[in-house]
């Protein structure tokens, strides 16, 4: 069926170019590690007669579609023991060989999935075998080995995961002290080398998973740091089949620093520390991660745009060195050199960039919620430019946090950037964020002016406002989102798009028909509005007349919303005219 | 804004020139001009006269009087220059009292009948703004004032450039009694004023933000329950469905922006020939044709390549540089990444990469203001108000009503939001404010503004994050208590504690004079400007709040300009000599606002705390980050480095204690 997929590779042939819209993020890696055993191949109930394993594969389709819009540089490998699939006689077959996320690799995974629901029986695919046992301290060596600690010719990844798949909770080794003690040391080994142990011990209500001895092989019970950093936070808690695919569900993790600088908090007395400010939101995009394709005949080069200036009378290219950045007044060029076009002062003269305390003012006064400008950033200390940074950065936060009080800064965070004004604020959520909260405030020429109305008229006096502010309070209350929002619950529906077109036209899906049913799956945000209708239409219906209400408050606010209408009248059109502009008719 | 008139005319006397007023206006003058040059607007007229001047030049032949520039729009940056240049070249001519020469009176009518005979009954104003430091330079009847202001529909601004003995001088002399021409012609022509020297030259150091008009980026539905096929769909029909489909609430509304990030002046590339032109100094620059060229970088053939090492002359490596084959830019496409793969799309299927949406916005629901992280707030803000153009009473009152209630119950609402056509479907927060209309009411026009309208509703809608938007920190907590520390550690820790609190408090601005929410957002009406001209009380002085301040940056940098202008090209200074003033003093007080400090006391416990806290700069990194001139390349790894820290790092750090 792949016959006629076009996916050529890309020859950007001997010239090697820096991808410049490449995102710089840590290198990693996810090793799926699945023990083959009978249970892997039952059909569960919870799964509705799903086979586990098929689930778990799944899972990691999934996970690659997932990854590939937010991290499209991770490796994924998925390898599964005690197989005689082998090709090099350890037992272990592997399924995908451990790369960055790939069509290849998709199409392969995409297929055998395909071939599993038309009939074909994992168990002979697999060729699970007793006897074809693979110890863990093999298959601990193989994985050391896989994600390049132990083999320099690998690809280096700075942050590795092992997804550990097994529903048995007694390997063979369980009562081999010595060997216990091997394999705790192999584990500490890859600790230290970054290597994370993800488990998912799959338990069942007529067998449940003793986690036991992987706690303690794994070293989940001991390790000093983990409940301190906050890098990997285990769940070792067995789950059932049906969990799965939600702890798999990844996410990213901050990673890209945005910048680094010094926050002066006193000149005089160079009381002088570095901060560091990282991305917590990106506003991701569909479309923005591309590269230029040539295609002539049989080959397909990546292309490569240039800007070019060209001289206006001769079309000859200007030289570079002749370009200049001009403030032109009318018929006046003011050449300024670049580097006297603005000058801060003598008191930053030092610092290519910096933020500068301005002051402290009580959280109250500053955290506004209707002048956003910009994203937030968050702000941990940089010890390397200044020492005693996270010292001084955690006293600041302890009490700042204690007077409740917000920092005001001003500055230029890049060397680049323009200076502006900043607020930085103690982080207020426990547990999760443990910094500073850093974002811009808008000069007042930023600050447009409220547009100017057709009318001023109002009826705030009347009897119908104030009926009109009731029943909106009582609708308010019926729709309150009790959890907020939680970005988690919303998918981008333009990002889905865009990379479920990628993804059928690689993996040949045939394109669905398009009716509403398929616009709410594909958009979250779509679903989540519609059940605002669904709410009011079943209050309609409701047999409760507490529940009756919520329609009846919609109803009597649409009576209202005419009756004002009507009886004042503004003298333009009542009922918006359509804003779409019809063709001009030729009118002879 | 309207068309206007501006005639300068500038008392070139002895005095003026010795008491540096001349110098003094020039400032202004230049700030002024310039201005309107870089506006370059069509309706803004500007002339100049030289006043009491050894040389004569103007179309009456009248003496003493010389017409510097001619009845102009726009004013072109070289005429601008050519003003400056020959009022900074003013020098004291020996002996000869020139403000004997008296001529601002015979200067006036002058400038008031070529204004009539150039703009005869046209609309404008027209303003007649004349320097001087004589209080006697006219000498006027009451019926000839009225002669003259029935010729002149425009009015006068005297600049009073008298030094303070030369005030005490005239008021003891009785110069300047109420029967002085110059008080009675202000008083009798509507809209005149007298303004000193000293005050008008301080505008050039106060920011005046720009006023831009503003310009709708929405319009359409604000839905609440609506169905499906009415949100998918952005027919007249869907609209009036919605409209009147009794189970959804729906309200005409428009949007227009509130926060719009801004940035330096906007410089143009241009080309720099080195050839400099005769006639004008300041012409050998030009504008290039900027075109975008695609090429690629085939493999060379197998037997090519060892000629091409050669040609190269055994050049390392690096000097060989590949030669990239133009191509046409039909025959190009997008390969959009996929994992480590690149798909190109045949044209059929990349037409469907688009999501299709159409403008409106519907709620999700409600929460409380303080559930939402201030953090998930991600993009500029944009006014969502009721429309009043094509909407009616009943869109005013049920948006009022919303706005209210929100605002009554703290809540804010979560809504998709589609601002056009095929736009990128946003989840945003949509947040309650009032905008008071107690400033409008002094100025509005509109029947419709009564006294019992006590403010203008409206939601800032802003963007949240969607789940791909979100990263997840997993970075050592600033906060994290130890609980292996003891209590000698816990006892230091205290002390530092105390002792940054009292740096806390000492720097800290407590007062409650933050900027009203009401009062956070001015009304487009409430700025009645109608001149170009820069004047006193233009604009609204800023509050005490700290968080209410100037851009840093635009107004920096235009007066690097004003410096330049007058120092390189008005008085020839060599550019390389240039150096550019720092920022001034109304954006200074808003950087420093504690300007003395913390006090000696504090001091010390600051040093206390560096000591304490070990803060000390690390020399080897500063080394590397500041390299005087570090070369392109340098910088890229300099800068690689900073974005992709080891991971051993970070972990160390989360290690630490």
């Amino acid at each position: 069926m792949s016959a006629t997929l076009d996916i050529k590779p890309l020859v950007s042939s001997h010239y090697a170019t820096e991808q410049p819209y490449m995102e710089v993020q840590l290198h990693e890696c996810i090793i799926y590690c699945i023990e083959l055993t009978p249970d892997m191949f039952q059909s569960v109930e919870e799964l509705n007669g799903k086979i586990q394993l098929i689930e778990i594969l799944e899972s990691i389709k999934e996970l690659m579609s997932q990854l590939v819009i937010v991290k499209p540089g991770t490796a994924i490998g998925c390898y599964l023991y005690h197989s005689g699939r082998d090709t090099d006689g350890t037992g272990i077959y592997e399924l995908l060989p451990l790369r960055n996320i790939n069509i290849g690799s998709m199409k392969k995974l995409n297929d055998l999935l395909y071939d599993f629901e038309n009939g074909s029986d994992p168990a002979t695919y697999f060729k699970y075998n007793s006897k074809n046992t693979v110890t863990l301290e093999t298959l601990f060596m193989y994985i050391q080995e896989k994600c390049g600690v132990t083999n320099p010719n690998k690809n280096k990844y700075e942050a590795k995961s092992v997804f550990l798949f097994t529903s048995r909770d007694s390997p063979s080794e369980i009562n081999d002290t010595e060997t216990v003690q091997r394999l705790k040391r192999i584990v500490d080994d890859m600790t230290e080398n970054f290597i994370n142990f993800v488990p998912f011990f799959i338990t069942a209500k007529s067998i449940p998973f003793k986690t036991e001895f992987y706690n303690d092989v794994l070293r989940f019970n001991s390790r000093a740091w983990s409940n301190k950093s906050k890098f990997w936070k285990v769940n070792f808690e067995p789950i059932t089949a049906s969990s799965i695919k939600m702890r798999v569900r990844h996410r990213k993790e901050l990673k890209r620093i945005l910048f680094t600088c010094p926050l002066i908090l006193n000149e005089k007395k160079k009381f002088v520390v570095g901060i560091r400010g990282y991305n917590i939101l990106s506003h991701e995009k569909p479309g923005a991660r591309y590269k230029l394709a040539y295609e002539k005949e049989d080959v397909r080069y990546e292309a490569f745009s240039r800007r070019k200036y060209l001289d206006p009378i001769t079309g000859t290219v200007e030289d570079k060195d002749n370009l200049r950045k001009i403030y032109s007044i009318g018929d006046l060029n003011l050449d300024i050199p670049d580097d006297k076009i603005l000058n801060l002062g003598e008191d930053v003269e030092e610092y290519a960039s910096f933020l500068k305390l301005i002051c402290f003012r009580p959280s109250s006064l500053c955290i506004k919620f209707y002048n956003n400008i910009d994203k937030t950033m968050f702000i941990t200390s940089d010890d390397r430019s200044y020492e005693g940074s996270f010292e001084t950065l955690s006293s600041l936060f302890r009490t700042m946090k204690e007077k409740d009080k917000c920092l005001i800064a001003w500055g230029n965070i890049k060397s680049n950037s323009n200076p502006a004004l900043y607020v930085m604020s103690p982080s207020y959520d426990p547990g999760l964020y443990g910094g500073f909260f850093l974002w811009k405030i808008p000069f007042v020429d930023e600050i447009r002016k409220f547009p100017p109305l057709a009318t001023y008229k109002n009826i705030e006096q009347s009897t119908d406002y104030k009926n009109f502010c009731r029943i909106t309070e009582n609708i308010i209350s019926f729709l309150t989102l009790k959890k907020g929002y939680d970005p988690v619950d919303y998918k981008n529906p333009g990002l889905q798009k865009h990379f479920k077109v990628l993804r059928d036209y690689i993996l040949q899906t045939p394109a669905p028909d398009t009716s509403d049913i398929t616009l709410t799956e594909e958009d979250d945000t779509l679903r989540k509005i519609i059940n605002v209708r669904e709410n009011i239409l079943a209050s309609a219906s409701s047999e409760d007349p507490q529940l009756q209400r919520l329609h009846k408050y919609v109803n009597v606010w649409n009576v209202l919303y005419s009756k004002i209408a009507d009886e004042e009248n503004l003298g333009v059109g009542v009922v918006r005219k359509s804003s779409k502009k019809t063709k001009p008719t030729l009118n002879l | 804004m309207s068309a206007e008139c501006t005639s300068f005319i500038i008392d070139a006397s002895e005095r003026m020139i010795q008491t540096n007023k001349v110098k003094q206006l020039l400032r202004y003058l230049e700030y002024t001009l310039l201005e309107k040059c870089e506006k370059g607007r069509k309706t803004d007229w500007v002339d100049c006269y030289l006043n009491n001047y050894i040389e004569t030049e103007n179309s009456m032949q009248l003496e003493h009087i010389y017409e510097l520039q001619k009845m102009e729009a726009p004013l072109l940056g070289s005429q601008c220059a050519t003003i400056s240049k020959i009022l900074n070249s003013l020098q004291p001519s020996d002996g000869v009292s020139t403000e004997e020469f008296n001529t601002i009176e015979q200067c006036l009518l002058l400038s008031t009948l070529q204004i009539k005979e150039k703009f005869h009954k046209r609309k404008m104003l027209r303003q007649i703004m004349c320097f001087t430091d004589d209080m006697k330079s006219i000498t006027l009847e009451d019926n000839e004032i009225d002669e003259m202001l029935q010729e002149y529909t425009g009015r006068f601004i005297l600049v009073d450039c008298r030094s303070e003995d030369q005030i005490v001088k005239d008021d003891s002399s009785g110069v300047t009694n109420s029967e002085n021409s110059w008080y009675r012609l202000i008083a009798k022509c509507e809209g005149s004023i007298i303004i000193k020297l000293s005050e008008l030259v301080q505008l050039v150091d106060i920011p005046t933000p720009p006023v831009v008009k503003p310009i709708r980026v929405f319009s359409g539905q604000l839905r609440l329950g609506a169905d499906l096929t009415n949100i998918v769909n952005d027919t007249k029909d869907n609209q009036d469905a919605n409209i009147s489909d009794s189970s959804c609430l729906c309200i005409n509304v428009e949007g227009y922006p509130a926060i719009k990030s801004i940035s330096g002046l906007h410089r143009k590339l241009m080309t720099k020939y080195d050839k400099i032109d005769d006639k004008n100094s300041n012409n050998h620059y030009s504008i290039p044709k900027s075109v975008i060229e695609y090429e690629i970088y085939p493999e060379p053939e197998v037997e090519q390549k060892p000629t091409v090492i050669k040609t190269e002359n055994d050049d390392d490596e690096e000097g060989k540089k590949p030669i990239g084959v133009p191509v046409s830019n039909k025959s190009v496409a997008k390969a959009y990444r996929y994992g480590s793969d690149y798909v190109v799309l045949p044209k059929m299927i990349a037409d469907e990469l688009y999501y299709d949406s159409e403008p409106g916005i519907d709620i999700r629901g409600f929460m409380d203001e303080r559930q939402l992280p201030r953090r998930y707030l991600n993009s500029e803000s944009v006014f969502i108000i009721a429309d009043t153009r094509l909407g009616s009473i009943g869109d005013i009152a049920s948006f009022s009503a919303l706005v209210d209630t929100l605002l009554e119950n703290s809540k804010i609402a979560i809504c998709r939001y589609v601002q056009k056509s095929g736009a990128d479907v946003q989840m945003c927060a949509l947040i309650p404010l009032n905008v008071s209309t107690t400033n409008l009411k002094r100025v509005s026009t509109s029947t419709t503004l009564d006294d019992n309208n006590t403010g203008v509703r409206t939601l800032i809608i802003s963007r949240l994050p969607f789940s791909e938007d979100e990263r997840i920190t997993t970075l050592n907590e600033e906060s994290n208590k130890n609980d292996t520390e003891n209590n000698e550690q816990k006892e230091q820790e205290q002390k530092i504690d105390n002792l940054m609190s009292n740096f806390i408090d000492s720097m800290s601005i407590d007062n409650q004079n933050d900027i009203p929410s009401e009062t956070y957002y001015q009304h487009f009406e409430e700025i009645q400007k109608f001149t170009n001209l820069p004047l006193p009380k233009q604009s609204v002085p800023l509050t005490e709040d700290p968080l209410q301040m100037y851009a840093i940056t635009p107004f920096g940098q235009r007066q690097i300009l004003l410096d330049y202008f007058h120092k390189v090209i008005i008085e020839g200074q060599d550019n390389s000599e240039f150096t550019p003033p720092t920022l001034p003093e109304s954006i200074l007080q808003k950087i420093d606002p504690l300007h003395n400090g913390p006090s000696e006391t504090v001091l010390n416990d600051i040093e206390q705390l560096i000591s304490m806290l070990g803060v000390k700069k690390n020399e080897k990194r500063r080394n590397d980050g500041t390299l005087t001139n570090p070369s392109d390349k340098q910088e890229l790894e300099y800068n690689r480095t900073e974005e992709a820290p080891p991971l051993d790092e970070l972990l160390e750090l989360g290690r630490r204690d």
